[in-house]
Order: structure tokens, then C-alpha cells, then sequence
């Protein structure tokens, strides 16, 4: 089946019918979060997000934009995942944030709850290239990727 | 909507034999013959575009313009009750769809003509902003009821675009690429009438009301054409 | 017997002329088609000229519409122009650069405020390259240029790279705001995507009250693509800080914390209790009451009599976030004085919130009419 569309659809793209034409380039991450507080270790649920280090071109160039994000468990300090990074997109360099969620409430420096969180980014040295490695230490309280 | 749509359209395809049998197509016209004053105009150009179909050898034109569609069409009869239709839609010059097919009347009585048609294209649009491509299909009934000069007439489509895109991803081990499929599906409908001036030269005049890429609102719109056509002469 | 369409010995006819006309043609004609669906779909019945204010119990109410949207189709990222088309009704999603133009353009925005019968209108830069796109300071002043007597402009600042950029930004934001009828600073966290508790941003604030500038700010979430939704961004609760430690920078909440992805009230009690607790924040309720954005027809009935309920119509200040289409103006306006009709607002109260409290903030006269 899948050959059969791939075949037709060889002809239809000579007759340019490709929609939707995107691309993507994989990338492997593993790395190992800190946070500059030891008394942390163990502790919290770290989320982790890739980002594109710049996105847009002209008046539309902006820092940071989110590829992909991820949730370890509880006290995990250990990274690997796979991210697939938009490639058509003028974005350039890859940046890994995150943030400690002492409290579990899913938000950074929830209004309600717990505003030491600390949280941290790093720049992937390297891209592009398939099979990355980091090491990210959270040392900034209540910060998004923005503010760092 | 579009399931009831289409329902209906494969209904009237089922039903139409039954229909039509009842009341089998007359015989070739020699359009040499003056007709009644309520049948004159029922073989003309006009009412044939309108009512769909065309008998062997005749052929018509429908150039249309309006909001949100400007439409080229012809048919040209090829016996058995087949008319080969060719026809060029376009949206303010932005959204275009050549089309080729086949139709078939299904009942032909004096005053009430029905038929159906499918037809084969290609709809594309290379606005900035919305682009699509592919190949489409339409399945299209068509209902006139001629008398004397005018035709009151209703028109019911459902049209599908198939929509590729592709996936490609840069892997260590070399570039995956892999393809999907989607839908774009329009249904239309018109509402209008024909005044034949004569048997080769008539106008329409209609109200269209377009279904395209719901849940998007369509606005209606309507359309005003000239349609015309000849004959072979009597063999 | 018709011989240039037919004959009847038999030989065949080419058929007649081809009508071709071209894109721009077509173009042209749309747009004027648009522009003509934009007055009629804005007209007041009666078509008469235009008569300022709103009519409530035999008397006219002068209107100013502190929320509207200049701009160009090319400054808007392509997400969101993805976006934008797909909720345009057809066919005019297959032009929409076109309807765009018309309606975002200073005459455009005029003829709404028109047909609304309102006054005057605040038009909002913008610098939110990941989701709404720019309206530069300098094509703000120069739309305000063009009608100063009925238009007002309210300055923004790119708050990306703000480590390094901070001091540049604050100095041009000062400078905007110098220029003529530039009377306010607009800011969306959500859009612009900076946390609302942070206090890096917080020179913002104090530059706007060093100015006089009374500051709008977005608050609740936001369909467009590229804005953040998480609660540091869109729940003014996290203002609270900023708030009370700025008492001479004036707060005005825009869209009352609305949950325009779900189309509920959001953070309404949030903004309620700012405005009861601090004597800097002012309300308004713009955009949540479409028909879009609640299609029962019932949030922002709910909305104007819990403010009225709180006893804080005196801090309510009226805006549309139009122009969004043809007639979107004047039917905000038509759906906001029908919820205070339908809530118990007293004549008094509707001008209050209509244009009253608007001129008290930004110390101008009330609009005579």
C-alpha cells in the first residue's frame, strides 16, 4: 500500500503535488541535569524542553522556539530522547531548557505554590549533528527560557 | 453534511434508471421542426447546459461569472445519452480547477430534465498564504424544469481533492521520506433560472452556495452567464 | 437562422470568442466587492450620515474604543497568517492579504468607527514576532497622524534578548511615546511570551509611570499560534506582584483574564479582586464577548454584572480588539451596551464605562457629540 501511493504519488510530484512538504533532522540527546543547589538532588520532577536557539527571519527573529518537551520522573536526573527539529523553518543552533518542579504542580513558580524553582539552559555545542550530549545545571529561581 | 450530501447523489444515481425507464429519451430531434410554443426551446443550447445532457451531435458553451465563482464550460453530445463535458472553474483568479468528464441524463421528459455527471481534475491554489494541489473529483446533479422560455433549475455537487504531503526525515542512516493522504472535500449548489432568447442563445441567472473547507463560513454568492450552442444538422 | 452560432447544412462552427479577463482584474474587482460588503455589512440601518455616540433610553452616550488593531498582512508570522485564513469565510480566505489590507488600514478602521458611532479608538503596536505578529511604533504614529483627533496610539517594545537589549528598548519606548497623540504602552506576556512575575521587566512599568502612561496589558489565554499558554503568562494573579510595587503605574487588564481556548470566564474573579485592592488597575472587557469567542452569548453578560456586582464600573474601560472584520466594531459595541442593559447598568454607569473612565485615566476630555 504504502509503495503503491509512494509510486503514484512519484508521478503526481512531477505534476508537483506535494502539500504539506516537511522536513525534519533527528537528533538523539542524552545528558544529565544538576542543579546548583545540592540540597535538591532527588528531588522534583525536571521538565525538559529543546528549543530552536533562533527562529524567523527579519522582523520575525526571535529567540528561543519549543521543538519538543519532555517530563522525567521523579528525582531522575538522566536524559536520552529523540527530538525532531524543524529544518525549513530559518531557525538555527538547538538549546536545551529546564526547570525543577519542587512541587509537582506542573507550573514554574506557580503563584500558589512553591517560587524556588530553579531552572536553566543550555546551548547544544555541535549541531548539527545526529547524536548530542549536554550537561544542564538549573541555578536561576522562577526563570523562563527568556529570562535566562 | 457531506455524507448526506453524497448520500442523496448515490440515491439519485440508484433511483434514475427506474426513473428514466419510465419515460424512455425521445428519439433524436431533427431540429429543423418548429416544436409547440412549450417545446420549442427544450432541445436548445441554454437548456441543455442547465438540465445537463446533450443529444448526439449537439454542443453548448456556459461562460459565467459572479462571486465566488468564473466558470468555462462546454459539452458536446456523443449519443447513448453521454454528453463529454471540459470545464475550467476558478475563484477570483486564485483557486483553479480544469476538469474533464462524462454525463448522463436520467430523466428527459418535457418539463423536467435530470442528470448526472462526474468528471475528473485538477484543483490547485499557489496563494502565499494557502496552497493546495492535487487531483479531484466531482459528482454533479443536475435538475431543470423548461417552460416555454425560462427554466427554473437547481445544480448539487460534491467535489474531493486528494491532498499528498510529504514527511521527509534527515536519520544518521541516510533520509526517510514517507507520504499521507488527506481530503479537502467542497460541496456546492446552485439555484437560478435560464431565459433561452432563442435556440442557440440564452442567459442564466443563479445564486451559488458554496460549502468549502467547512467549518469555515462560505458566503453565498451568485453568477450571471451566457450559454449558448449548435447542432449538427439532421442526418 | 442564427448564423453566428449555428447552421443547419451541417458544417461545423468554432465556437464564439473566448472570455479571458486578468488576475488582477479579478483582484481589483474583489477588492472593491470587499470594500463594499465592508460598508454594507457595517452600515447602520438607515444608512444617514454619521451620528456619533450610542442611543440607550432617549439619550446619546459618546463612545471611545480603547482596543483596535492597525497593521500589515506582511508583518504577521506565517503561522499565524495560516491561522488568520482558515477562519476567513470563503472565498475571501483566498485573498486574504487583500481583505486584510482593507480592514486594517487607517480607512478602514475609520469607517467601523463610523458606522459604530464611535469617537474615538486606540490603536496598539505590537512587537510579537512568535505569534501576532509587529505594528511598529512608527506605523501606529503615523495611522495617529492621519486622524488625530480620533485616533490615539499605544506604544510597545521588543522584550526578546531583553538582557542585552533592555536599556535600547526602554530608551526607544520613550521616544514613541514623546511623539504626538502616543498616550499609552500596550504589552502582551502571553504573545510576547515574558513571565508576568518577572522582575527583570519591571523597568517597563516604571519608565510608563515616570511618562504618565497608563500601561494595557493582555491577560487570559489566546488561540493565536506561537503564544504561551502557561498561567505565569496569562493569569493576571502573577501581575499582583508588579502591581503593588509600581502604585503610580496604572494597570489596565484587557480581556478580564478571558480562556479564549475554551471560551470560558478564566481569570475574571482575579482581575475583579485586583481592581478592588488596588487603585491602580483598571478592567476591559474586549474580544471575550464575540461571537467567536462566546457563541452563547452569555460570558460577557456574566462578565459586566460581576464587575457591576464588585462595584468596580467605575474602573472599566471599554474596548473591542477590533477590527477583525466588517461590522466587528459596531457589533462589540452593540453586544457590550446590551449586556449592561440586560445587568442593571444605570445610564450613568454605561457612559461611565463607554468613555467616562477612559478620559479620567488618560486625562482628556470626554468627547462631545
Amino acid at each position: 500500500m504504502t509503495r503503491s501511493i509512494g509510486l503514484s504519488c512519484w508521478v503526481a510530484l512531477a505534476l508537483g503535488c506535494v502539500n504539506e512538504d516537511l522536513r525534519f533532522y533527528e537528533v538523539e540527546l542524552s545528558g544529565t541535569i544538576t542543579t546548583a543547589d545540592p540540597t535538591l538532588d532527588g528531588q522534583g520532577e525536571v521538565h525538559l524542553e529543546l528549543h530552536h536557539e533562533r527562529v524567523g527571519l527579519g522582523e520575525f527573529e526571535h529567540p528561543f522556539g519549543l521543538i519538543e518537551s519532555w517530563t522525567l520522573a521523579t528525582g531522575e536526573r538522566e536524559f536520552t530522547g529523540t527530538g525532531l527539529v524543524p529544518t525549513d523553518n530559518g531557525a538555527v543552533g538547538l538549546v536545551v531548557y529546564a526547570w525543577l518542579d519542587l512541587d509537582g504542580d506542573g507550573v514554574l513558580c506557580s503563584v500558589d505554590g512553591d517560587r524556588s524553582e530553579p531552572a536553566g539552559f543550555v546551548v547544544l555545542d555541535g549541531y548539527p549533528a545526529h547524536s548530542l550530549e549536554f550537561v544542564l545545571t538549573l541555578s536561576e529561581t522562577c526563570k523562563g527560557p527568556e529570562g535566562l | 453534511m457531506k455524507r448526506t450530501l453524497t448520500g442523496l447523489l448515490g440515491v439519485a444515481v440508484w433511483l434514475s434508471p427506474q426513473l428514466a425507464s419510465a419515460s424512455e429519451p425521445p428519439p433524436e430531434r431533427d431540429h429543423s421542426l418548429p416544436g409547440t410554443k412549450r417545446t420549442r426551446y427544450l432541445e436548445s443550447a441554454p437548456f441543455d447546459v442547465v438540465g445537463g445532457g446533450s443529444r448526439k451531435g449537439d454542443w453548448a458553451v456556459e461562460l459565467s461569472g459572479g462571486t465566488p465563482w468564473q466558470r468555462v464550460r462546454t459539452q458536446l453530445g456523443i449519443g447513448k445519452g453521454l454528453t463529454t463535458l471540459i470545464e475550467m472553474d476558478t475563484v477570483l483568479g486564485r483557486r483553479f480547477r480544469p476538469a474533464a468528464g462524462v454525463g448522463l441524463r436520467w430523466i428527459d421528459r418535457p418539463h423536467v430534465r435530470m442528470s448526472g455527471e462526474l468528471l475528473l481534475g485538477w484543483d490547485w491554489q499557489l496563494t502565499p498564504d494557502r496552497q493546495r494541489r492535487g487531483p479531484n473529483g466531482e459528482l454533479r446533479m443536475r435538475l431543470a424544469f423548461p417552460v416555454g422560455r425560462v427554466a427554473p433549475y437547481l445544480v448539487l455537487a460534491t467535489r474531493h481533492t486528494l491532498l499528498m504531503d510529504r514527511t521527509t526525515l534527515e536519520t544518521a542512516a541516510g533520509p526517510e521520506v514517507s507520504w499521507d493522504a488527506r481530503q479537502a472535500w467542497i460541496a456546492w449548489g446552485s439555484l437560478g433560472l435560464v431565459v433561452a432568447i432563442n435556440e442557440h442563445v440564452g442567459l442564466d441567472f443563479g445564486i451559488d452556495f458554496p460549502w468549502v473547507d467547512p467549518p469555515t463560513p462560505s458566503i453565498p454568492g451568485l453568477h450571471v452567464g451566457v450559454l449558448f450552442g449548435g447542432w449538427r444538422a439532421k442526418r | 437562422m442564427t448564423p453566428l452560432l449555428g447552421r443547419r447544412d451541417g458544417t461545423s462552427f468554432d465556437g464564439g470568442g473566448a472570455v479571458s479577463y486578468t488576475h488582477g482584474v479579478i483582484r481589483t474587482v474583489h477588492r472593491l466587492a470587499f470594500a463594499l460588503a465592508l460598508a454594507l455589512g457595517s452600515a447602520s440601518f438607515g444608512c444617514s450620515e454619521t451620528e456619533l455616540g450610542v442611543v440607550v433610553d432617549g439619550q446619546r452616550l459618546p463612545v471611545i474604543d480603547m482596543h483596535l488593531h492597525p497593521g500589515e498582512w506582511s508583518s504577521i508570522p506565517p503561522a499565524t497568517r495560516a491561522f488568520l485564513t482558515r477562519n476567513f469565510p470563503f472565498p475571501f480566505n483566498t485573498d486574504p492579504e487583500g481583505v486584510a489590507e482593507t480592514v486594517l488600514s487607517p480607512e478602514g478602521i475609520a469607517s467601523e468607527l463610523d458606522n459604530a458611532g464611535i469617537s474615538q479608538a486606540g490603536l496598539f503596536a505590537i512587537y510579537a514576532p512568535r505569534s501576532a505578529g509587529v505594528a511598529t511604533n512608527e506605523l501606529i504614529q503615523a495611522h495617529v497622524a492621519t486622524k488625530p483627533a480620533r485616533f490615539f496610539g499605544f506604544a510597545s517594545l521588543k522584550t526578546d534578548d531583553w538582557a542585552t537589549r533592555e536599556a535600547a528598548e526602554l530608551t526607544r519606548l520613550e521616544q514613541a511615546l514623546a511623539e504626538p497623540g502616543m498616550i499609552g504602552v500596550k504589552l502582551a506576556h502571553a504573545h510576547q511570551r515574558f513571565r508576568m512575575d518577572d522582575p527583570a521587566y519591571y523597568s517597563i512599568y516604571e519608565l510608563a509611570a515616570q511618562l504618565g502612561a497608563p500601561i494595557y496589558l493582555h491577560t487570559g489565554t489566546s488561540p493565536a499560534p506561537g503564544t504561551s499558554q502557561d498561567p505565569a503568562y496569562t493569569d493576571p494573579a502573577y501581575l499582583e506582584d508588579a502591581i503593588a510595587s509600581h502604585p503610580q503605574t496604572v494597570f489596565i487588564l484587557g480581556h478580564l483574564g478571558y480562556d479564549f481556548i475554551n471560551k470560558q470566564i478564566g481569570a475574571l474573579e482575579t482581575c475583579i479582586s485586583l481592581a478592588q485592592t488596588y487603585e491602580n488597575v483598571y478592567l476591559e472587557p474586549s474580544a471575550l464577548g464575540s461571537a467567536f469567542s462566546d457563541p452563547e452569548g452569555t460570558n460577557l453578560v456574566m462578565a459586566m454584572g460581576r464587575m457591576r456586582e464588585a462595584g468596580v464600573v467605575d474602573r472599566i474601560i471599554y474596548g473591542s480588539d477590533g477590527p477583525q472584520s466588517p461590522g466587528f466594531v459596531k457589533g462589540y459595541l452593540d453586544r457590550t451596551v446590551a449586556a449592561m442593559r440586560e445587568t442593571g447598568y444605570t445610564i450613568d454607569e454605561m457612559r461611565a464605562v463607554l468613555a467616562g473612565n477612559f478620559a479620567k485615566v488618560f486625562n482628556m476630555p470626554v468627547p462631545t457629540l
